[in-house]
């Protein structure tokens, strides 16, 4: 094969991205003279159509069996020029990409020879492409149902739409209530409907369909299996079940900041201070407007223990009944812009972020005090206020013409005095420290990653970002995509949001789960790993570092064996292996070595093999 | 023409997507990935929308192309998805689940099938435009790509309506010959006249009246191109003594041609070109028509015209000389009929009308047509020493003009005012010049004989009365004011008419009545044309007809519609909106050299010498090429695969879908709106959009932030630009520009070392993810965030101010900056509310598409089976977007799929 | 001019991460009757294009560093520190309220801001007989400082500690009239040169005295061993482990070293001092050592801990008035422990100690309220 093979090179400007650093034109006659080459070329945009239509006239006009691009990181583009040579009749694998943008021009500082290292990059490419082998990709069948994780509205949303389409759901929620947060709001915003009503609506939507399974009160205990054909393993009670699916979304949702965490507004030490939530259910919960309206404390979420336990000051569960308020302020961005406070429990960062709908939540309460009392003052302290979805800018003005007063300024603390609260703050407009006096203050939360995403993320090994919440795959173009083939994320466990874009986001991942369940069958990766077996001794440490339990000793022959499907080409194995049993297709000793040995200028593969083997 | 195109793929049902943004790309992907078929529709060349015109995306800096070039790469290879580029949405029937679709294809005048994206053909094209999707700040060919990964890659061309070629009768390609000849490509501009079917470049070039530049737009800026000087240096210049060979028959059809004038010429011509055996009978002994016959050699040398009419003959035109038609002992039309299967007359108007005054048939009165036939046929003419000629028109003129080079005194009587004169302005006073003598509001009343000869001419002055029917005012004899002229010739030129007798066709006054569009007579088979049908007229409207007429024939004897795809319906030159690609400087025509006055008289040398070399090719600069295709054709000669299509037309195409996705997008605020910014008058005043193609790579600076080449120092940004603001009733949050003007204060913080980089703000709507975080990122970087919204831009000398209250200083503030950025925010995409209507959609009162409820059916538009992604629905980012898009695609496809359907298994 | 580079100086400092919220105003306890706003000094710091102003700037003196402004500030911008720079940049040109220059000289002189002679430093404990560090094998090192070591109500407390340790056994030492100012108010003041001067003095010392563990009497001394040493480049060998005698008592209580067989009965509240509590989080181990005497009711005032109200002590502010010619804070603070119904304000810091005794009898509450340091409390109850 090595003997035979016909290498085109095919090197990108990417516009001036490579080519303002790199001298193209001489890498290209550097390229045209490694061994192996037949042509060489260069082009603008490599990616563009008329570059892939150079490569595969080359390929038909100069026969050649092995393509070497050489632009940015085969994570963007490897899929593109596969399929381009697969077009032109060549096996997608027969591809290299040596990446000199991400790993040449992109990263030196003026001065270095960037010229020089992507001839390097490109003769390792060479070098690796002639040892390249042709693999064929599988198909491989599916179970056509999909298990959502979270019956908020987002899981519900999604449930719905895979159901709808056809497909059997099963929801999974670990609390004894469909609904999630959503269910417990009083009001949505910018058009004040009731909360309840569109809960009900999709509520009795998912219980009523035939084809959606509701399990409450369940964990998911397990998940194995790959896309298409995952099991999941959930408990209820004592009671174990596996769901068969071929999609998972995940729906888990979110928690609200625990404003205990900033002691200085004394939430949990003044019965006047209460957060968003406090008060959305105070209001949800009162069934006539004649009613004083009672605020309890704390009543938003059973988490966070292990802080009230931390914090002995606090007092539990307070309560105060709100009859004729003077004066009532509001506070945003509590627990989000802040970097001051990290996310308790699950190690990451602070709470850089905005939490997104906050700034609304608080005009739609506002607007709701000044309905409920009249002849009371209500104070909005903001920072930025970021009204910025349909409407909402419109409902902004309309909270102010209603004579609520938005004054420019991040609180600092709020202390006692009297019966009532004093909040001490800058009016950052007027440029003076001010105390305003108030018989209730609402502490605009923010959201924060559940206590358990990191366990869930454990579950289905997805990636988190820095925020704690669960990482899209891309965050522009794949928003409810992971890593995790066939595993999708919808609503606030992937990042803060409203009902609405909830909403469209669950139906986003209902469409992307909807795909590989309607094609009945899913396209799995060649790039596996495989095993040497005269050199395995089934010793078994491969099976044990593997993340997708791909690897099985087999139980006659005593060697291990890979189920390809389940393989996701990590090499994990292969690095593990004591007998260097295991090699992973594309990335085989003797390709490597071969890249190497090209790199380091060493003159041929033995004599690196011999290196690395010192080493 | 219209297509029909399979409308399922499996049998599973399909989609139509409208608009192919991201989000119209990504639902299609979804859908199709599904296994249904979809229809991506896309007005414009490539799909990308706007996404493809950002540089980096927030809040991750990725390259925008490099995420977004997979995607769009991803729609053609996919199967299921039929694209449609350069395609609108005419209207929709039916309801969800069984919509019907017509969609109207507008030519994109290149194949994309064969189009292998070279290049070669933008190498050689001659126009340059702006370049839109670079925000104007660059330009490019006529024939481009709208950018470099466009999908598809294959070329378009920008081809409009002009002012010239719509107003000339024979619709000649004006922008193109003068195109090439501003490229000093003389040959190749007298081919491409050629090419368009008009056999007289050289004749029309001198003759023409040239209606196309009193249209012609440059005369906005000053005066018009000097057009028909150009057609004639196009032959002048580009001729050879080469002569064509004759076009090998295909047809068996043979074609008889009734005159030898433009019109019957140029049919001829034109249906020899065709393959077609055409004989040409004329009752002359020379052919030519009225261009021989009634135009004097001074104006038109016959050299010239001999040259044009050789140029026809010799390819294959048959030529019967002095054979009338129906008279005079000629063949009648039904044996014409009866040996060829189609007849074009064009006989032209050669008979006279008579003075109706005594003494008129004396043998010194001549009537003008004959009496310039007669000269220009090369007989002397016998008159006397003194002329008077009646009449206004050209003939009279050119009566004139040649009694006064046979040494006459020459004076023209006309019964109307000057202003009343049918004759072109240029010769009249030309006349005048070489010592014609007008006499206005006069007219004869008889001839005075003597001796059997005229003596003089008795006239009555004239008044203008009320306007008569052609709408000019009617002249009335004012009694008493009679007087005689002395004079011994009379030349009487007061009208022509058609000899349409004795051949059996409807006629008219005279006039064969034909169908305007086909030019088909009341007889079978026969078609008419020229001055035949609307009576003494133009050189080009004759060829103009002969062109109609030759397409006619074509069609009959092809057994092919007349009527499809031919229209008389043509926009108006005024409605044509032309944004020439740079300023226009002021630059007056070049003027045509002439043969002085004294050199002119005893002779018929020609008077126009026709403009030098380099005068025609600045002359040629001058065009503004309203068309932005010249129609110079130079790409389809250099083109290797033959994918130019320049007679490419609008199709209609119809389709049928279960459910549609609606996402057309957005369009920026027009910053002009606001004129205390001054965008558009201070050129360092940009939208954001401008700074995104400033900012990249594959932009008009290679991604070098410069004005006129300098790098800017002191950069200001400036929010909400036509958001939040209802003195525009624009009340909403454009949802993005927060976060593009981070992502662009950041830009220009790395890309101009040390510049002060000032952001006028009124609140920072970092909402997203990893928005906040970005935002920290950009400020801790050192740029200057300020809460205010500044409230005008003004200069002094050569600096710009932004004044704004700085309202955490609680003071007014002004700052320097030597480039200002406005962020101008989404509005609802101008033609939201055609769509509206095609659709049946609702908008709600900021003009987005309206969604059916706005928690939780957020991607149901107000008709069932209609779904909405993206910004048409109201601004948002891309990942917003991305996920709407797939949402829609989730609802259409629970439709396509059907509901009572059931994939469970086991 | 008295100007500084006003980008460099922001971008250095991060000024730039400011969003304008205010919270460090809205919180500052000087902003309500000072000229001191640091949101708006930090934005016109940013606005000024290239050089501020810092003349007449007469607020910045007003700062008394207690850190509330850090503390709540969301995206971590440190507006105390700018003022210490500002100021440096005032006392770097000369411009020097006479009341500082008199401080630092002394400081510079005499090892201590107060005009007192070396000589005397060890005055206060010549009746104890204690070991001196090194030479008497002592375990930890036990850092004075000037307050103690000089004033006579400070060295009430130095003693009672002593007696306090002595009881627990702990193995210490004392560098007598050896020791040197640790130099924080130095740095409050913003001579940064003499600041840097005595850091590489008192490392050097430290360093050949082998100094491992220490501890104070003055959370000043404290913070600035345990915090601003080493960030200097002269300061980079200090090693020493630096606790706050709170810390230790603490610790000995804890370990069951430290016990108390009498009682206090009495109702205590505590006052936490800035650089114990916002400029460390020490919030605990002080109520620890309290909530174990015998007898003591420990209440909290409203303003506890993280909201702690600032005594007006810090930042230089024993020497100097600022813009401030009114009541200081301290007044404000005694009425809130009169407010709790405590009979006895506990503090751990000197300056606390001065400033609140003096506050009580300006408010003619010697009657209703007296002030201990913790040393102090504990000793009674030994």
């Amino acid at each position: 094969m090595t003997n035979a093979a016909r290498v085109g090179v095919y090197i990108c400007h990417c516009g001036i991205n490579i080519a303002a650093t790199v001298d193209v034109p001489a890498v290209t006659e550097y390229a045209a003279r490694l061994p192996g080459v037949v042509v060489a070329r260069n082009y603008a945009y490599m990616c563009s159509d008329p570059g892939q239509a150079m490569i595969q006239k080359d390929i038909a006009e100069h026969n050649l069996n092995r393509i070497v691009v050489a632009s940015c990181s085969p994570r963007m583009h490897e899929p593109t020029f596969r399929a381009a040579i697969a077009e032109a009749g060549l096996n997608p694998y027969c591809l290299e990409m040596a990446n000199i943008r991400e790993q040449c021009s992109w990263v030196h500082p003026v001065g270095y020879p960037t010229t020089w290292k992507s001839m390097q990059l490109v003769e390792a490419a060479v070098a690796k492409v002639t040892r390249l082998e042709p693999l064929q990709t599988r198909q491989v069948s599916i179970t056509p149902t999909a298990v959502i994780l979270g019956g908020g509205i987002a899981g519900m949303q999604a449930a719905l739409d895979l159901a709808d389409a056809g497909f059997h759901a099963t929801l999974v929620e670990r609390e004894s209530n469909l609904g999630g947060h959503a269910a417990r709001f009083y009001r949505t915003f910018p058009t004040q409907e009731l909360a309840g009503v569109l809960v009900q609506d999709l509520l009795e939507r998912v219980n009523q369909h035939p084809r959606i399974r509701v399990m409450i009160e369940t964990e998911v205990t397990d998940v194995s299996g790959y896309v298409g054909n995952f099991r999941v393993k959930v408990r209820r009670n004592e009671e174990f079940t596996e769901i068969p699916a071929g999609a998972i979304i995940v729906a888990t949702g979110f928690e609200t900041f625990d404003p205990h965490l900033k002691p200085e507004l004394g939430y949990g030490r003044y019965p006047q201070v209460v957060t968003t939530m406090d008060f959305e259910h105070a209001f949800a919960g009162r069934e006539d407007s004649k009613q004083p309206l009672v605020v309890h404390e704390g009543s938003q979420q059973g988490g966070n223990a292990s802080l009230a336990e931390a914090n002995d000051t606090r007092m539990d569960h307070q309560r105060i009944q709100i009859e004729n308020p003077k004066s009532i302020v509001f506070i945003q961005c509590v627990g989000s812009r802040d970097q001051s406070v990290g996310c308790g429990g699950n190690g990451s960062s602070a709470h850089s972020y905005c939490s997104r709908v906050c700034c609304m939540v608080t005009a739609k309460q506002a607007r709701l005090v000044r309905e409920t009392f009249p002849d009371a003052r209500v104070t909005v302290f903001y920072m930025d206020v970021r009204a910025f979805g349909k409407g909402f800018e419109e409902f902004y003005d309309q909270a102010r013409q209603d004579g609520i007063l938005y004054r420019r300024g991040n609180p600092s603390e709020i202390i006692k005095r009297g019966n009532s609260v004093l909040v001490r703050a800058e009016d950052t407009l007027l440029g003076e420290p001010v105390e305003v006096e108030a018989d209730l203050v609402v502490l605009a939360v923010g959201m924060r990653p559940r206590p358990d995403s990191e366990a869930v993320a454990q579950l289905l090994k997805l990636s988190r970002s820095s925020d704690g919440f669960f990482m899209e795959a891309h965050p522009k173009l794949r928003p409810v995509d992971t890593s995790m083939a066939g595993v999708f994320l919808a609503g606030c466990c992937q990042a803060p949001k409203d009902i609405a874009d909830s909403i469209s986001q669950a139906r986003a991942a209902a469409s992307a789960a909807m795909i590989p369940l309607m094609r009945g069958q899913v396209q799995v990766d060649a790039a596996t790993s495989f095993i040497d077996e005269e050199l395995c001794s089934g010793c078994g440490q491969c099976a044990e570092i593997c993340n997708f339990s791909a690897l099985s000793l087999h139980p006659l022959r005593g060697k291990m064996t890979v189920n390809a499907v389940l393989c996701q080409g990590c090499g994990s194995c292969a690095a593990t292996c004591p007998s260097k049993a295991i090699m992973v297709h594309q990335f085989t000793l003797d390709q490597v070595l071969a890249q190497m040995a090209a790199l380091s200028g060493w003159d041929d593969v033995s004599v690196a093999l011999e290196k690395v083997e010192t080493v | 023409m219209s297509d029909s195109i399979p409308s399922s793929a499996n049998g599973r049902g399909a989609a139509l997507v409208i608009g192919a943004g991201i989000a119209g790309i990504q639902a299609a992907l979804d859908i199709a990935d599904a296994g249904f078929k979809v229809y991506l529709v896309e007005r414009s060349p490539s799909i990308g929308g706007r996404m493809s015109q950002l540089d980096k995306t927030f809040p991750t800096l990725d390259c925008s192309s490099c995420i977004l070039t997979p995607k769009m790469a991803d729609v053609p290879r996919n199967p299921n998805i039929t694209l449609l580029t350069c395609t609108q949405v005419e209207a929709v029937e039916g309801q969800a689940g069984a919509f019907h679709v017509t969609l109207e294809r507008q030519p994109r005048f290149v194949d994309e099938s064969v189009c292998t994206g070279c290049g070669l053909c933008t190498d050689v094209c001659p126009v340059i435009t702006p370049n839109i999707f670079n925000a104007a700040l660059d330009s490019h060919k006529a024939i481009y790509r709208v950018f470099p990964q466009a999908v598809p890659a294959a070329f378009v061309i920008d081809k409009r309506p002009s002012p010239c070629k719509i107003t000339c009768p024979a619709h000649i390609p004006v922008q193109g010959y003068i195109a090439l000849i501003a490229q000093g490509k003389f040959r190749e501009a007298l081919q491409r006249v050629r090419e368009a079917g008009v056999p007289f470049v050289g004749t029309l070039g001198r003759v023409c009246y040239h209606p196309c530049e009193s249209e012609c737009k440059r005369a906005d800026w000053d005066e018009a191109v000097s057009i028909c000087a150009l057609k004639r240096i196009a032959y002048d210049a580009g001729r050879d003594d080469e002569k064509p060979q004759p076009v090998p028959i295909q047809y068996e059809e043979h074609v008889a041609v009734v005159g030898a004038g433009p019109a019957g010429l140029t049919t001829a011509c034109n249906l020899t070109r065709r393959g077609y055996k055409v004989t040409v009978f004329d009752a002359l002994p020379s052919p030519g028509g009225m261009l021989a016959a009634g135009i004097p050699e001074y104006r038109l040398p016959r050299e010239v015209l001999n040259d044009e009419i050789d140029y026809v003959l010799a390819q294959g035109v048959e030529l019967k000389l002095n054979t009338p038609i129906g008279r005079d002992g000629g063949p009648s039309l039904e044996d014409l009929r009866r040996d060829h299967q189609a007849v074009f007359l064009a006989i032209g108007a050669h008979g006279s009308s008579r003075l109706g005054v005594p003494g008129e048939d004396l043998p010194e009165v001549f009537q003008a047509v004959p009496f310039l036939r007669h000269m220009n046929m090369g007989h002397e003419a016998n008159i006397g020493k003194h002329v008077a000629v009646i009449g206004g028109g050209n003939s009279a003129i050119d009566a004139a003009r040649c009694a006064l080079r046979l040494g006459a005194e020459v004076q023209l009587v006309y019964r109307r005012s000057r202003a009343e004169m049918p004759a072109a302005p240029w010769e009249v006073s030309a006349a005048e010049q070489e010592g014609v003598k007008l006499t206005f509001l006069s007219a004869p009343l008889r001839v005075i004989e003597k001796d059997g000869h005229a003596a003089g001419i008795e006239c009555i002055r004239m008044k203008l009365g009320e306007p008569d029917s052609s709408g000019r005012r009617r002249p009335v004899p004012v009694d008493g004011t009679e007087y005689v002229m002395d004079v011994d010739t009379i030349i009487a030129a007061i009208g022509q008419n058609v000899e349409s007798d004795g051949l059996g066709v409807e006629t008219k006054w005279g006039q064969f009545v034909v169908d305007p569009l086909t030019l088909e007579t009341s007889a079978k088979g026969v078609f008419a044309g020229g001055d035949a049908v609307i009576g003494p007229a133009s050189v080009v409207e004759a060829i103009g007809a002969g062109l109609q007429a030759a397409e006619s024939i074509h069609r009959y004897l092809r057994g092919m519609d007349l009527r499809d795809g031919r229209s008389q319906d043509h926009p108006k030159s005024k409605d044509i909106q032309i944004s020439p690609a740079e300023a226009v400087k002021r630059a007056p025509r070049e003027h045509m050299p002439e043969l002085p006055v004294a050199e002119r008289i005893n002779n018929f040398r020609e008077v126009e010498l026709g403009l030098t070399a380099e005068q025609a090719m600045a002359e040629a600069q001058r065009c503004l090429s309203c068309a932005v295709c010249s129609e110079c054709n130079q790409c389809v000669t250099a083109c290797q695969r033959g994918a130019i299509v320049p007679e490419d037309a609008p199709r209609r195409i119809e389709v049928d879908v279960g459910a549609i996705v609606v996402a057309t997008g957005f369009d920026v605020f027009d910053p002009r709106r606001k004129p205390e910014f001054g965008y558009g008058k201070y050129p360092q005043v940009i939208t954001s959009l401008e700074f995104e193609r400033l900012a990249s790579a594959s932009g008009p600076t290679a991604g070098r932030i410069s004005l006129n080449g300098h790098p800017p120092n002191k950069v200001t940004f400036i929010h909400c630009v036509g958001s939040r603001d209802r003195s525009l009733n624009l009340p909403n949050c454009s949802r993005v520009c927060c976060m593009a003007v981070a992502k662009q204060a950041h830009l220009a913080h790395d890309r101009l070392p040390g510049a002060q980089i000032t952001v006028f703000y009124m609140d920072v709507r970092a909402f997203g993810k990893g928005f906040e975080e970005f935002y920290d990122r950009v400020r801790k970087e050192g740029i200057l965030y300020r809460r205010g919204n500044p409230s005008e831009i003004v200069r002094r000398g050569d600096h710009l101010f932004v004044r704004a209250e700085d309202t955490l200083l609680g003071e007014p503030v002004e700052v320097e900056s030597d480039l200002i950025v406005l962020a101008a925010g989404l509005t609802p995409r101008a033609d939201a509310s055609g769509l509206a209507q095609i659709l049946h959609l609702v908008q709600g009162t900021d003009g987005y598409f309206q969604e059916a409820h706005p928690k939780l059916r957020t991607v149901e538009s107000s008709v069932p089976g209609m779904y909405l992604a993206g910004c048409c629905q109201g601004p948002k980012d891309i990942p917003d977007t991305v996920a709407q898009a797939k949402a829609a695609a989730s609802a259409a496809m629970i439709l396509l799929n059907g509901k009572g359907a059931n994939h469970a298994s086991n | 001019m008295l100007q500084i580079e006003s980008r460099q100086f922001a971008v250095e400092r991060g000024l730039f991460a400011c969003i304008q919220c205010g919270k460090c105003t809205g919180g500052c306890p000087m902003a309500m009757k000072t000229r001191l706003n640091p949101r708006d000094l930090i934005y016109r710091v940013l606005v000024s294009g290239n050089g501020f102003n810092l003349e007449g700037r007469e607020e910045l003196w007003d700062c008394t560093t207690c850190l509330t402004c850090y503390s709540r500030c969301p995206k971590q911008v440190n507006p105390m520190e700018a003022i210490l720079a500002m100021r440096g940049a005032i006392v770097e040109k000369g411009k020097i309220h006479p009341n500082v220059k008199t401080a630092l000289e002394s400081t510079f002189r005499n090892g201590n801001p107060l005009k007192m002679p070396r000589s005397d430093r060890a005055e206060w404990a010549k009746e104890l007989q204690l070991k001196a560090f090194p030479d008497g094998g002592a375990e930890y090192l036990f850092y004075i400082g000037c307050t103690p070591s000089y004033d006579p109500r400070g060295q009430k407390v130095a003693r009672a500690l002593v007696r306090v340790l002595g009881s627990a056994g702990l193995d210490f030492g004392i560098l007598g009239n050896d020791e040197n100012c640790c130099a924080s108010e130095v740095r409050r003041l913003g001579e940064a040169g003499l600041f840097e001067a005595m850091v590489e003095e008192n490392t050097a010392a430290f360093t050949e005295l082998g100094v491992e563990k220490m501890f104070t009497v003055s959370p000043h001394c404290f913070n600035v061993f345990k915090n601003d040493y080493q960030k200097l480049e002269v300061g980079a060998k200090f090693s020493a482990q630096v606790q706050h005698y709170t810390q230790v008592l603490a610790d000995l209580t804890r370990d069951g070293r430290l016990k108390f067989n009498g009682s206090f009965e009495q109702k205590v509240t505590y006052h936490d001092p800035c650089y114990l509590g916002r400029h460390n989080g020490i919030f605990d181990e002080p109520r620890a050592i309290l909530q174990g005497i015998p007898g003591l009711e420990l209440i909290e005032m409203d303003r506890s801990r993280e909201k702690s109200l600032c005594c007006e002590g810090g930042g230089g502010r024993m020497f100097l008035e600022g813009t401030n010619p009114g009541t200081r804070l301290a007044q404000q603070r005694v009425q809130e422990a009169l407010d709790s119904g405590a009979t006895i304000l506990a503090t751990a810091c000197p300056f606390c100690l001065l400033t609140l005794e003096e506050a009580v009898k300006h408010l003619n509450a010697e009657e209703k309220l007296r002030v201990l340091d913790i040393a102090e409390i504990a000793e009674r109850a030994l």
